[in-house]
């Protein structure tokens, strides 16, 4: 592991250690030391994950209902080296609200899927005009909604942790910290500031087109001529 | 009261005990646990050691990259 890659690592299981702590109320008299966010290390892979260090194994975060444990946040990211070996780059990300041990909501990314959307919701839920509709017409599908992977816009336009967590503030209205807002938000503008940079890397003649046209700045391409858009990722599900 | 992240050095032995844990919480086999997974059979504790299982590969094979 290189230095900076570790360092960069880290740094970005602190964003999140300081993203969860200042939205979701830690639970009276259990160990904060299970919602730590270790970052574990392979060679220049990394899983982002809570409570691993002193739980063992990886744990969930309590959700609150006025100090209640009502259900559970289950995170977990793994990141590998950018094509680089600079940055750490998310290769797969998984986050659900659980209740019981049981998922309702997941939100799964994977950068290498392709018989799925890379990013995709799965609702658990059940649906007796979906199974039907499933076994009508694709037989081969299980027919439980869970299974249906609902696309978000392909991986550079997925919903970020951030997203998630607002969905568990304000539509389920779990117990969050005064300031909740502010952090989502602040999180939410770095994010979308980091993916805008990636897609400004799969399409910069669009990119360029735009800051040119309608925003009168001067641009240029490079003398080597034009870089070519990543079809691949304008394309990906 | 909160916490700092922390960062876990690679150690392909702990790992292993990790997984090896995780494996025998459920009593079967890394492939077994990955039929039940994605056959949707997995009951939670079996959902729970399939992720530890997963991810835990996933670092021990950038290790052995």
């Amino acid at each position: 592991v290189t230095f900076d890659l570790q360092s960069a690592a880290t740094a970005f299981g602190e964003e999140m250690q300081s993203l969860l702590d200042g939205v979701l109320p830690y639970q009276k008299g259990t160990d904060p030391v299970l919602r730590q966010v270790a970052v574990t290390a392979g060679n220049l892979a990394f899983v982002v994950e809570i409570g691993t260090r002193t739980g063992g194994q990886a744990q969930v975060i309590p959700l609150l209902t006025s100090g209640k444990k009502t259900a559970e946040l289950f995170v977990q990211l793994r990141l590998v080296a950018d094509s680089a070996h600079q940055f750490p780059a998310v290769a797969k990300s998984k986050f659900e609200l659980r209740v019981d041990r049981l998922p309702l909501l997941r939100l799964d990314f994977a950068r290498d899927a392709h018989s799925v959307p890379g990013c995709h919701w799965n609702v658990h839920a059940e649906r007796g005009a979906v199974t039907r509709l499933l076994a009508k017409n694709n037989p081969a599908h299980s027919g439980d909604l869970s299974k249906v992977h609902l696309p978000v816009g392909g991986f550079r336009m997925r919903p970020c942790l951030e997203d998630f967590l607002q969905l568990l503030v304000y539509e389920f209205k779990f117990d969050a910290e005064a300031g909740a807002q502010q952090v989502i938000d602040d999180g939410r503008v770095k994010w979308r500031g980091r993916q805008l940079a990636a897609m400004v890397r799969d399409d910069p003649e669009t990119a360029a087109r735009v800051l040119r046209d309608q925003l009168g700045y001067h641009v240029s391409a490079p003398e080597s001529g034009p870089v070519a858009a990543r079809v691949d990722r304008l394309t990906a599900w | 009261m909160q916490v700092h992240a922390v960062f876990v050095p690679p150690n392909p032995t702990a790992l292993a005990a990790r997984r090896d844990r995780a494996l025998a919480s459920v009593q079967l086999t890394a492939d077994e646990l990955h039929d039940r997974v994605t056959q949707g059979k997995a009951l939670p504790d079996e959902r729970e050691a399939w992720e530890e299982v997963d991810a835990v590969n996933f670092l021990l094979d950038s290790l052995a990259e």
